[in-house]
């Protein structure tokens, strides 16, 4: 598959980075730090290091992974490697599973708007605007969309960054903020376990690594982990604010910690007084960021996949998968639901994506390596082509 | 529950940038009355033909004869409005809430910014009394403390005043501290500005003290120790003698300090005779000794055995030192 012929421009390296970390954080961050502190206590920060270590190795895996064929989406050379049956099970996994995701992100914004700044506007509204908002981000191509989230998504990380220097005035106990030393293994596991939805779906990666400049790789992957540190360092922000503010007790009861956090936050003085209040609506930005590129992933998989033969009928793909996302979406009533699909199916079924799989195709790659070599050739081949 | 919509004229005062003050009073008053938010809240929407919204709480005024269930139930509906900020002031008053709002003052306009300067104590030197809902809600739901309100009084003149401290156990009110505890207890929670204090040493006074506090629980055999740690800082001023020396500084730091420190530990006396702990002594033995926390299922039958230790530190300033 010649990505030039197709018309599908390439990404720099930091467009790459973007993208990837838009995949990821949206998710979990409305209840973040809640799974945390509800499981593990105030040990709760020792559970998130651990996720942020266990996805700085499993991005390891999948960008190793992304190298058997650099310039081959997962589902267009996993066919080669693995045989096409296993193949085609391993394929249509990823795409219900990056269905799902979209479904899940869908229902948060939608309960999380209808909660606490619409709640007179009906909920097929509220997931109307998110998915048109997301199908008009992602009808662009990859291109677009990578530019799109340079220019909105990193300017509201570091604004909501910012935003959160605000909440060390409400740090009632300082001694807090010191991660404790009382170290309880199975909870903090456990709740380790429950939050690592927050880094779930960076596997998007596996997908976009072909579309980024080959001489660009090398720093793509340095930019996905160079995001992963900074996504780290502001959760551990934030995680850190929020309990040395509320306590660990409290913050079990809340809905939403860290947007009630950011609400508590009062600028006197300034000319916006709720200034908390105007972030938090800033981050619709991710939410439209995460479901955009979700989308994006879904639509290149089933194109891959050689239902229909060319990426080119991207946008008759996309549209009828925003349909299903959206009917899906308004069939889950609340957001208690999703928390519990979440940590029933998407949890294990995240695991599987970023950890087995790519374990496996490793696997079988060191036992075919006459089949890699093969892989290979056709890809740079590929690249000379396409270059 | 009293709502408050503006009147049609200070809207129109507001669309020609007039201040609102000229034309009357800027809102309208509904009081309603009933057993839960939403019920006073329906009942004051059907008196209006105005579309009201609950999204801006202004101030929470709890009654002293409130039940720990009704109370639960008011804050559990109060934090459940998804759109509210849990910022609003609460206060507890013996007073209905209609005489407590009809006194005069002089923050019409700016409500919350009224309260936060209305609840800084007056007999007693500003100890910032305020306490915001999301502050409230997390002392009542964490173990090992007990919620403490400012307690506002209504005097027969119709002036309010708030100068003392409203102790809570659980939910339940207990007592009031008197304004010289509520002095003490600011001291002891970090919170006191500008206090005042006469110190029989050539008759000196200190004043402008301010400092900060710091509490460690520690565990000695199983005896529980909990220590405040208060750094001030003062003023001296009225001094006698024209000049003062090293030494008598050193006196008067010595006496007010010692004096301060009795005050402290009578006040935590106080609330160990009615086992109130304001002061989050289990909460820090939680933090600091969690084992040792797990051990006590009931914080209230062992914080009167709790021994307390005050250490004040006091630093002089002579009055015009540069500090």
């Amino acid at each position: 598959m010649l990505n030039k012929e197709l018309g599908i421009s390439e990404l720099s390296g930091i467009q790459f980075g973007t993208i990837v970390t838009a995949g990821y954080l949206a998710l979990g961050i409305f209840y973040f730090p809640r799974e945390l502190v509800s499981t593990a206590g105030r040990g709760g920060i020792w559970a998130l290091w651990i996720d942020g270590l266990v996805t700085f190795l499993s991005m390891k895996l999948n960008f190793a992974m992304s190298r058997l064929a650099p310039s081959q989406t997962f589902v267009q050379f996993v066919g080669d490697l693995v045989s096409t049956p296993v193949a085609l099970v391993l394929d249509l996994f990823r795409v219900v599973y990056h269905l799902g995701l979209a479904v899940l992100i869908t229902v948060l914004f939608t309960s999380f708007m209808g909660n606490d700044f619409l709640p007179g506007t009906p909920t097929w509204a509220l997931a109307g605007i998110a998915i048109v908002g997301a199908v008009y981000i992602a009808s662009f191509g990859t291109t677009a969309l990578a530019r799109l989230l340079q220019v909105g998504y990193i300017p509201m990380m570091l604004i909501n960054l910012l935003s959160l220097g605000l909440t060390i005035t409400l740090i009632k106990y300082p001694l807090l903020l010191l991660p404790p030393l009382t170290i309880r293994p199975i909870p903090i596991f456990e709740a380790a376990y429950r939050e690592f939805f927050i880094f779930i779906g960076f596997e998007v990666s596996i997908t976009l690594y072909p579309f980024v400049k080959p001489r660009d790789r090398n720093r793509a992957e340095l930019y996905a982990t160079g995001g992963l540190g900074l996504v780290l360092f502001s959760l551990t922000f934030m995680y850190e604010t929020c309990i040395a503010a509320f306590g660990p007790s409290y913050i079990t009861y809340m809905r939403w910690p860290t947007v009630t956090l950011l609400r508590a936050v009062e600028v006197s003085g300034f000319f916006v007084e709720k200034w908390g209040s105007l972030v938090i609506t800033l981050w619709t930005v991710a939410v439209l960021g995460f479901l955009a590129v979700r989308l994006w992933c879904v639509v290149h998989d089933i194109a891959a996949l050689h239902f229909v033969h060319s990426i080119k009928h991207y946008r008759y793909i996309l549209l009828p998968t925003a349909v299903a996302v959206y009917v899906l979406g308004l069939s889950i009533p609340n957001a208690a639901i999703t928390n519990d699909l979440t940590e029933k199916l998407f949890i294990p079924a995240g695991v599987i994506q970023l950890v087995v799989i790519p374990v496996f195709v490793l696997i079988i790659g060191r036992l075919r390596p006459t089949t890699v070599a093969k892989l290979r050739k056709r890809t740079t081949r590929t690249s000379t082509h396409s270059s | 529950m009293i709502v408050q919509y503006p009147t049609s004229s200070a809207l129109l005062d507001y669309a020609d940038h007039k201040p609102v003050s000229n034309s009357g009073k800027p809102v309208e008053d509904i009081v309603v009355a009933g057993s839960g938010i939403t019920q006073c809240f329906s009942r004051a929407q059907s008196k209006i033909a105005k579309d009201l919204y609950l999204g801006q709480i202004q101030l929470v005024d709890l009654s002293t004869h409130m039940t720990p269930p009704t109370l639960l139930r008011a804050l559990v509906s109060l934090n459940r409005i998804g759109t509210m900020d849990l910022t609003p002031f609460i206060f507890v008053s013996g007073s209905p809430l209609p005489d407590v709002m009809d006194t005069p003052g002089n923050g019409a306009q700016f409500p919350t910014l009224y309260y936060v300067t209305q609840e800084t104590c007056v007999d007693c030197q500003p100890v910032n009394l305020s306490i915001h809902l999301w502050q409230f809600s997390s002392d009542a739901l964490t173990p090992g403390v007990d919620p403490h309100l400012p307690y506002v009084t209504v005097e027969p003149n119709k002036n309010v005043t708030v100068n003392r401290i409203a102790l809570y156990r659980h939910l339940q009110f207990i007592v009031a501290l008197n304004p010289q505890q509520t002095a003490d207890y600011g001291l002891l929670k970090g919170l006191a500005q500008k206090l005042t204090l006469a110190v029989p040493y050539d008759h000196a006074t200190v004043r402008d003290i301010h400092g900060y506090s710091r509490l460690s629980t520690h565990l000695k055999g199983g005896q529980i120790q909990a220590r405040f740690h208060i750094v001030l800082q003062g003023t001296l001023a009225n001094l006698r003698s024209i000049t003062d020396t090293t030494t008598d500084n050193a006196i008067i730091a010595r006496e007010s300090s010692e004096i301060l420190s009795r005050q402290c530990l009578a006040v935590l006396t106080f609330t160990q005779q009615h086992d109130i702990d304001p002061w989050g002594i289990g909460r820090m033995l939680n933090w600091q000794h969690p084992d040792a926390f797990a051990r006590y299922p009931h914080w209230h039958h062992e914080y009167p055995r709790v021994e307390m230790v005050v250490h004040v530190q006091m630093q002089l300033h002579k009055l015009g030192d540069l500090k």
